[in-house]
This record gives structure tokens, sequence and C-alpha cells, in this order.
């Protein structure tokens, strides 16, 4: 995608080689790299520094093939420190991607423009990322896949990986190259433009719906508490379920959101849960 | 047998925390019960136990979210070490969700050390960098870190499993009655706490309606999540391009 004004730039400089391109397979393999093994080392020094600069090997290799001093100095200026989100970040390996070839070319790109683009971009694309892959995308998968796997379907587990894998594949291709194409201002176009904040919500609203309805299919509390007033037996659980069904869990449901909110440690809201589990079995007030 | 699928999932837990693809990673990390469950019952033979094994004690672990690379719990530890333990021992899916839940709080201690060891390879890879070595980037990258994560991660599960599957068959032998049907009542409490941490992620006040409709469709009306997720996608269109419209009115 020569860009008229970086042809222009070019043209400008007296250098004998031709313009230096990176290739479609490179930038497949660089894509690869970044969506596959982004974070295998990650760390607390510069977490994913080491992984993204890997996933620019492929371009590094390309553009400074003959030239040990930019090659040194390439990888030295990706492996700074660098967190995202792995599958919306790939824009921001698309997007480095073209400003490295930008500057192989002469193009005036400091380092600072290279690190200052995934400074400012990683934040936000962690922010989308982080709330539609992980809180959408996979709780209405595994909404899915656990309730086909409880009504005995070995298809469940199966659909929540493909359907996994296939989302982070599609979509970080399609960001890369978005990336990649458009570069920064694009990217900074689509952040302020609130689309990214309507698909967020409306996603929302299908996952706090799966949610909803995992609440009353997944908690599966009742009470077997019985009194007997006078010679009649009265049934605590049959009353619950004539004024709401599934009382009791939606009950539960929102102490435990209380408490989570609260800013209760998982580890002693699983305490207090043990203790209600055995006292009220013993009491014969939950089962 | 034990020996094997001890060595199995100790390995599959090393791999995951280490040169996984992490598009599958996504997967097999954090949805680890559900797909465990599969595994082990098919090992077992028994793959209706292991589907709804999983799919219990996946519950737990629905609102578990990596952020930033922080993690209250190891859901992977939880999932190929929990669930294989308890399903050798053969206990019911509610007892389960104790095992797995303990011991993925306790695996949770596994991931900061292997983060502060790993810093070690990005300083390889500086090294490197001073050559102009690009080749240097996929040992360091992806090679390397299989190194303590074999120590962190393979070892203790293996020895977790091989030991710990017949010490929870024995302890479970031992337990009186009343224990063990605490146990199983917790187990059917703790999908709650699942449920409030993703409540926490996914909360906005606009969505309330959402939940309430939600709940009823299942309460109520006794719906599954596949029609509930079509009748919410629905929904969830419809709240797209109404809300997209009232920003044009409010905006022109």
């Amino acid at each position: 995608m020569a860009n008229e004004t970086m042809t222009l730039k070019t043209d400008e400089r007296p250098v004998s080689s031709e313009r230096k391109e990176i290739k479609k397979k490179d930038l497949i393999k660089s894509w690869l790299l970044w969506v596959t093994f982004g974070q295998a080392c990650y760390n607390y020094e510069r977490m994913q520094g080491l992984g993204f600069c890997c996933s620019m090997k492929p371009i590094i290799d390309r553009l400074y093939k003959n030239d040990k001093t930019a090659r040194s100095e390439a990888m030295k200026r990706h492996l700074t420190y660098y967190n995202t989100e792995n599958n919306w970040g790939a824009i921001i390996a698309g997007v480095a991607a073209s400003m490295e070839e930008d500057k192989a070319n002469g193009a005036d790109i400091p380092d600072e423009a290279i690190n200052g683009m995934k400074t400012a971009l990683m934040g936000p694309m962690a922010g989308i990322g982080d709330t539609v892959t992980q809180s959408l995308v996979k709780t209405i998968l595994l909404g899915i896949g656990c309730s086909l796997a409880l009504s005995g379907n070995a298809f469940g587990p199966v659909l929540f990986v493909l359907g996994m894998s296939v989302y982070t594949l599609l979509l970080s291709y399609r960001a890369y190259f978005l990336g990649y194409k458009y570069g920064r201002k694009s990217v900074t176009k689509i952040l302020g433009s609130g689309i990214i904040r309507e698909v967020t919500d409306s996603l929302g609203a299908l996952g706090i719906m799966v949610l909803g309805a995992m609440v009353s299919a997944n908690i599966n509390i009742t009470t077997p508490f019985k009194l007997d007033i006078g010679g009649s037996i009265v049934e605590f659980q049959s009353i619950f379920d004539s004024i709401l069904p599934k009382m009791l869990p939606l009950a539960l449901f929102f102490i435990t959101y209380k408490l989570v909110q609260k800013g209760k440690k998982p580890i002693l809201i699983i305490g207090i849960l043990f203790l209600v589990g055995l006292v009220g079995s013993l009491l014969g007030m939950l089962g | 047998m034990i020996f094997w699928l001890a060595l199995f999932m100790a390995l599959l837990v090393w791999i995951i925390n280490s040169v996984c693809p992490m598009w599958l990673k996504w997967s097999v990390a954090l949805g680890a019960p559900l797909v465990s469950g599969l595994i082990n019952g098919i090992i077992i033979g028994d793959v209706a136990y292991g589907l709804e094994f999983g799919a219990t004690v996946m519950l737990v672990f629905m609102g578990v979210a990596v952020i930033g690379g922080a993690m209250p719990s190891d859901v992977t530890l939880a999932g190929y070490v929990g669930v294989t333990v308890s399903m050798l021992a053969r206990v019911e899916p509610e007892v389960g969700i104790t095992v797995a839940a303990t011991l993925g709080t306790l695996g949770a201690i596994s991931k900061p050390f292997m983060m502060t060891l790993n810093s070690f390879w990005v300083h390889a890879a500086d090294r490197y960098a001073e050559e102009g070595n690009t080749k240097g980037l996929i040992y360091t990258n992806v090679f390397a870190p299989l190194v303590f994560t074999f120590i962190l991660y393979f070892i203790p599960c293996f020895l977790i499993i091989y030991f710990g599957a017949p010490l929870l068959d024995s302890v479970m032998a031992a337990l009186p009655k009343w224990i063990i049907n605490g146990l199983t009542v917790t187990g059917r409490l703790l999908p709650a706490l699942g449920l409030a941490m993703l409540m926490q992620l996914l909360y906005k006040r606009t969505l309330i309606p959402f939940f309430i409709i939600g709940f009823v469709l299942s309460a109520y009306l006794g719906l599954g999540i596949m029609p509930i997720s079509i009748i919410g996608a629905a929904l969830a269109l419809m709240h797209y391009m109404y809300s997209k419209k009232e920003g044009a009115v409010t905006n022109g």
C-alpha cells in the first residue's frame, strides 16, 4: 500500500536502491507470530515486550536484510515494555509494521514516534479487548458450551474451543491488516468515533442476558425445609416457587455480588459459602 | 493409568502456560474445567460424567478474567489438575468444585514466579538485539519460556495428580456423611461466586433490564441458554440500532 507522500519522500532521497517493501507473506508471518506467541514469554519486567519484538521479526528481516546495525536498532526499539489485549491489540502490530516500512524507506520517523504510538494505543486497545473478548465473547460461548455439556452433549466443549479460536484468529487478522493499511490515524479515529462503545454496550446486553439466564439455570440451590403447622405440612420451596421460581439462587447471587463489589477476596467468599453450605445442610435448610 | 494421566495433564498445563498458541490458549486456559472434563471423560471412559463434571466446575470459574496478567485463581490448575484428581476419585461434581477451587487458589502462586523468572529471557533477548540476531527472538520468546514453567507447572501438577487422586479417594472414604453433604451444598452455592464476578465485569446500570429478561426467560419459561442467546442477540441488535439513532438525534 504505497502511500503517495511516502513515495514522494523516497523519490526525493538520492538513494540508488528501490523502495523496500514488506511482502504479504511477511505480514502474515508477523500477524501469526503475534497472535500465537505474543504472550509466550510473559514477564513483569516488560510484559509482552519480547513477544511484540518477536512478531516484528519477519518485518525486520525483510526491511533490514543486509544491515546489521539497523536490525539491532529495530530489535532494541521493539524490546521495550508493552502490554495490550492480544486480539484487538493486533492492530498496533500492523501500524508498527507500516511505520517500520516507512522508516526503512527514509521517512523521518524517530524511535520515539513508533514507541509513542505503541504506548498510546496499547491502553485503549486493552480496555476494549479485555471487555469484548473476556467478558462478552467468552461469556456467551461458555454459557452455550456449558449448557450443551450439562445436557450431555460433547459438542459443548468443542464448540467453545472452536468458537474462541475462530474469533481470535479472524479478529486479530482483520485488526492487524487494518492497522497496516490505514496506519495510526485510522486507529485514533475509530477509537474516537464512539462506535466501539456502542458495540460493547450491545454485546454487553447480550452478555448480561445470558448471565441472568445462568443465574437461574446453574445455581441449583433449594430448601428442603418443612414446617408442620397443626397437621398440615408447609413446604417452603413450593411457596418460594409460587412467588418467584429460583428465588433462592437469585438472592444468593445478589448477596455474593455485593461481597464481590465490596472488594472481598474470592478466597474469603469461598470460605463464607463453605460455612453456609455446611451449616445449611446440617440444619436441613439448604439442599 | 494414573501415571500416564498425570503425565499427560501435567504436560498440558506446562504447555498451556508456555508455548501454547495464544489463539488456542483463550479457550483451553480460560475454559480449562470444561475442556478437561471432556478429555478426562474420554480417558476414563465415561464421557457423560466428564461433561457434567467439567461444566459444573466451569461455572465457578466463569467470571475469572485475566486482566493485565493478574488472575485471582489459576484456572488451568483448577481445570486440568482439580478436575482430574476429583474425577479419578469419582466424587460428585459439586464436591469437585471445592477441590478445583482450592487447587486454583493455591496454584495462583505459580504465575507471579513465572512472570518474575521470565524476565531473565528478556535480558537474553537484549543481548541478541545487540548482535542484530533476529533468530534469537525465537529462541528467547518461543522456546526459553519452557524452562521455568517446567518447574513451576509440570512438576507440581504431576505430583498433585499422581499422589493426590489416591489421597482424595481415601479422604472421601473417611469423611463422615454430613461433611460430604455439606460439601455438596457448598458446590451448589459456589457458581454464585463465578457469576457474581462476571456480573462485576459486565455491570452497567442501563443493562439491568436485559438481566431481568434473561432470568425470567429461564426461571419462568424454562428456556435453555441457546434460545435465550438468540433472543439476546436480537435484543442486542435492537439496542445497537436504537442507541445509534438516539445518539444522532442528540447530536443533530
